[in-house]
This record gives structure tokens, C-alpha cells and sequence, in this order.
């Protein structure tokens, strides 16, 4: 089959309804002019709706109990609503449960965070300074890194302070 | 049929519940990428902001540092750090440390010790530091905390080679002041940390070492023997002043950006006079203070090392350079 042949057939309800684009119902009835085929298949159509139409004369009527059915579905359903599923308050429950988990999670972590941005409180010992000769060396590598922007100048300059004393 | 449709109806709803889920994950993992970057690019504008400030100025005020000894205490002073005429003085607990701006001298007033630059060399005049440091070392934003009525951003810098520590500092957003900063080890203890209890004032950073144009060669030794990431930066020949002992030493700058490395290859003293700085220990000498490493290796050569680094890196490179031929 044709691409053409395929697109025609594709939109030939369309066109035979009449809701289709203008442009689409004048090239598929140019197509059929052409096309055999799917001139055939058009009539074919043609006599199928005619039928159809002749067929649908008789308004058929819904069966007697129709309403008792759909009114007795209707309270199986409301009935179903009140009594509360097991699985539904399982699901609920475990919904919560996780949540607040999270939640507490969260809360601990924001805690070890603050904590671990805040500045330690260290504890006093006593201890060994260095002694002269490390003392001495000290004062020139405070020298040489006095310039450095990021320098532990202070810590440096204490040990040197303390250099060369007893505990 | 109905059955069908609604299978169909339900495959539809957690098809669509799937597809909302795995966008919501794709849209928050580009968000979250985006906001990591975004902050990891503030932290690296607002520490070169304070590497710049701090490059400018220097501070006068009272200070805390604290340092970790090897049984797991802390000692911890209190000083001042003042502006006398010619340069800095720190006093705490009755002594006082004097450093001189021009050729950054440094001496206590109670201990003879005086030792005096004779001349410099550069090895690379054109080394940019904060280059250095952006190869070295990643930085990371650790949020911000507050410290009275003021927001500080804490920033980590994370060496890419175990031969450093890590560092954290607090930095004020406005200024880029460093008001405190801590060394961490391996396991994220600190070492030794300092922080401003009160800043008084700014004063022009002076500090200088003897100027020269002078351009030297680090001995090739110490291409092999210096940790990852340092680079040698120039060399200080000194002598010791405060007796005629006639101590002589070659004084190496090393640097990775943040970590100073001070190499001594010292002279055999000429004659012992009894300071401090012509006692070369005749054993082999190790000390840790706090972040700081010291490290003295006497023979062949008497080298010492010194540096806010791992005892294991000074211990090597004091190793090495003291066997060179």
C-alpha cells in the first residue's frame, strides 16, 4: 500500500463525518479520484453508514432493573467507606512513623552540625616546652612566615614564648 | 474488559507517579550540583577576599591559640599582640616576643637568642602563591556559625596529598578577616588553633625580609626530597648575633600555598658559647607542638626541619637532606 493510499484511508472518517481540515477533505477526495482502491473502500463506507443510520431507528430501552443495581452498588461502595481498611491505617501509620524519623534525623544532624562549627573549649595541661635550640629555630621560621596570609603566626609566637621553661 | 481498563488505569497512575519521581530526582540533583557549586565558589571568593586583606593589613588585638600536646591536653594562652615603632610585640603572661618589620626579625626579650639575616635568595621570584593553594588544596564551605552578634563563614581547606594538614577558618563575609583558624588532623582533630578574642586595630602589613634581587638555585637534593605539592620558594643565609659562636645557617623556604616548610642546613658551630642556638643536638630530635613539627637529624650534615606538617613528612625530607652528599 501507498504512503498516499494509507494517509487517505487514515483520515476518511474524518472526512466523511465532515469534521476533518478543509485542505485534508479536498486532497482526500482528489486521492479518491484517483485511486481505486480507496474509491472502493470509500463506497464501501458509504453504504455502511446508510445502513447504520436506517439500523439505529429504534431507541433501545435500558433494562427494567437497571436503577436497583447501580443503587445497591452505589451503597456497597458508602458501606466500604465507612468500615476503615487495615492496609489503609497500616499505610497511614507508617507514613507518620516515617516522617517523624526524618524529622528527628534532621534535628540531630542540624545539632552535629552547630556543633561541629562551634569553637572547642580545650582543657589546660601542663606540658614540656621546647627547649632553647627548638626555640631558636622557631624565631626564624616565625620570621619567614610572618608575611604568609594564613599563617599560624600566633600559635608559632606562643611556643616561642614558652620556649626553653620548666612545666 | 473493565478489569482491563482499570489495570490499565492503575499501570497509567504508577507510570506517571514513576516518571514525576525520577524528574523530581533529576531536577534535584542538578539543584543540588548547581548550589554546591555556588557555594563552594563563594567560600573560594570570600578566602581570597581575606587572603587579599590580610596580604594589606595586619591585625593588633587579644588573642587565644591553644596547642594539642601528644597525651591529648591542650595549653592555652592568652596574649596581646600590640604595634610598637619598628614592628609587632606580643606579650602574654609577664614575656614579650618582638618582631621587626624590616627583615622580619624576631627576639624575646628575656632569652639571648638574636639572629640576624646576613642575605636572601629567591629561587622563584614569580611563585603566585594563591595559585599554589588552588592546586593544592580544595575548599569547601562549612556553612556559618555565630560568635556573638556576628555570622562567620567557616571554610575548610583539604590538601589533595597527605604530606599537610587540613585547615578551618572562620572568615568574616564583610571583610575577609580571619578571626580564627585551626589545623586538623587526618581525623579531623585539632591541632593547634588561634582566634581573635578582640581586634583593636589595622596597621599596614610591613613585614619584609631583607630585600634582594638576588636569584638563587635550590639544591637539586631538594627537588627529590620535598613532599608533594611544596615548592621551594628562596633561602635566608643568617648568623648568630648573640654570642661568637659564629653560627652560620642556610635557612629554605618551602610552600604549598598555606603551609610554611622552614629546611636549616646548619654549620658545625665554630665554638660553643652556650646560647641556644649553637647547641646542635648530637642525637637524631623529634618534636610535635601541637600542628607544628620539628624535626633535627645531626649527621652527616646537621639539618633541621621545620613545619605545620606531618612529623612523617618533616622526618623524610630532613632525612633526605641531611644524607646529600
Amino acid at each position: 500500500m501507498r504512503w498516499s493510499c494509507r494517509q487517505a484511508r487514515k483520515w476518511m472518517l474524518g472526512v466523511a463525518d465532515g469534521w476533518a481540515w478543509q485542505p485534508v477533505q479536498r486532497w482526500v477526495k482528489w486521492h479518491l479520484a484517483r485511486c481505486q482502491k480507496c474509491a472502493a473502500l470509500w463506497r464501501q463506507h458509504e453504504r455502511l453508514t446508510v445502513l447504520l443510520h436506517q439500523a439505529g431507528g429504534e431507541r433501545a430501552q435500558p433494562p427494567a432493573d437497571l436503577w436497583q443495581r447501580v443503587a445497591g452498588q452505589l451503597a456497597l461502595r458508602s458501606q466500604r467507606r465507612l468500615v476503615r481498611s487495615p492496609l489503609r491505617l497500616v499505610w497511614r501509620w507508617s507514613l507518620a512513623a516515617v516522617g517523624a524519623a526524618a524529622l528527628i534525623l534532621t534535628v540531630v544532624w542540624l545539632n552535629q552540625m552547630h556543633r561541629a562549627l562551634e569553637p572547642l573549649k580545650p582543657s589546660t595541661l601542663s606540658w614540656t616546652p621546647p627547649e632553647p635550640f627548638v626555640a631558636a629555630l622557631l624565631h626564624q621560621h616565625l620570621a619567614l612566615t610572618a608575611n604568609s596570609p594564613l599563617s599560624q603566626l600566633p600559635v608559632t609566637a606562643g611556643v616561642v614564648m614558652v620556649a626553653g621553661e620548666r612545666p | 474488559m473493565m478489569e482491563r481498563v482499570r489495570l490499565f488505569e492503575l499501570f497509567s497512575i504508577l507510570l506517571g507517579v514513576l516518571i514525576i519521581l525520577v524528574g523530581l530526582g533529576v531536577w534535584g540533583g542538578i539543584s543540588a550540583q548547581r548550589w554546591e557549586y555556588t557555594r563552594q565558589r563563594q567560600a573560594r571568593d570570600l578566602l581570597q577576599k581575606g587572603w587579599q586583606f590580610h596580604r594589606q593589613w595586619t591585625l593588633v588585638g587579644t588573642i587565644r591559640w591553644s596547642l594539642r600536646t601528644p597525651n591529648g591536653g591542650w595549653v592555652e594562652q592568652v596574649g596581646e599582640i600590640i604595634q610598637t615603632g619598628t614592628g609587632l610585640a606580643v606579650r602574654s603572661d609577664g614575656r614579650e616576643l618582638l618582631c621587626a618589620f624590616s627583615g622580619c626579625q624576631v627576639a624575646r626579650t628575656d632569652m639571648p637568642v638574636k639572629v640576624a639575616p646576613l642575605g636572601q635568595r629567591r629561587y622563584r621570584p614569580d611563585l603566585d602563591r594563591w595559585a599554589l593553594l588552588l592546586r593544592n588544596y580544595a575548599i569547601r564551605s562549612e556553612g556559618i556559625t555565630r560568635i556573638g552578634d556576628r555570622l562567620y563563614r567557616a571554610i575548610k581547606l583539604v590538601p589533595h596529598h597527605p604530606t599537610a594538614y587540613a585547615r578551618r577558618l572562620l572568615l568574616d563575609p564583610e571583610t575577609g578577616m580571619v578571626v580564627g583558624q585551626a589545623v586538623l588532623d587526618k581525623d579531623g582533630t585539632p591541632l593547634s588553633m588561634w582566634e581573635w578574642l578582640k581586634v583593636k586595630e589595622k596597621v599596614p602589613n610591613r613585614f619584609t625580609l631583607p630585600r634582594t634581587d638576588a636569584i638563587g638555585v635550590a639544591p637539586k637534593t631538594l627537588f627529590k626530597a620535598l613532599p608533594q605539592g611544596f615548592v621551594a620558594e628562596g633561602e635566608v643565609e643568617s648568623r648568630c648575633k648573640c654570642c661568637d659562636c659564629g653560627m652560620t645557617a642556610q635557612l629554605i623556604h618551602c610552600t604549598d600555598g598555606v603551609t610554611e616548610i622552614s629546611v636549616y642546613l646548619l654549620d658545625e658551630a665554630h665554638k660553643h658559647r652556650g646560647c641556644p642556638y649553637c647547641h646542635i643536638p648530637a642525637e637524631p630530635k623529634e618534636r610535635q607542638l601541637g600542628a607544628l613539627a620539628v624535626v633535627v637529624v645531626p649527621k652527616p650534615h646537621p639539618v633541621a626541619v621545620v613545619g605545620e606538617v606531618p612529623l612523617e613528612t618533616a622526618r623524610k625530607l630532613a632525612q633526605a637532606m641531611a644524607s646529600a652528599p
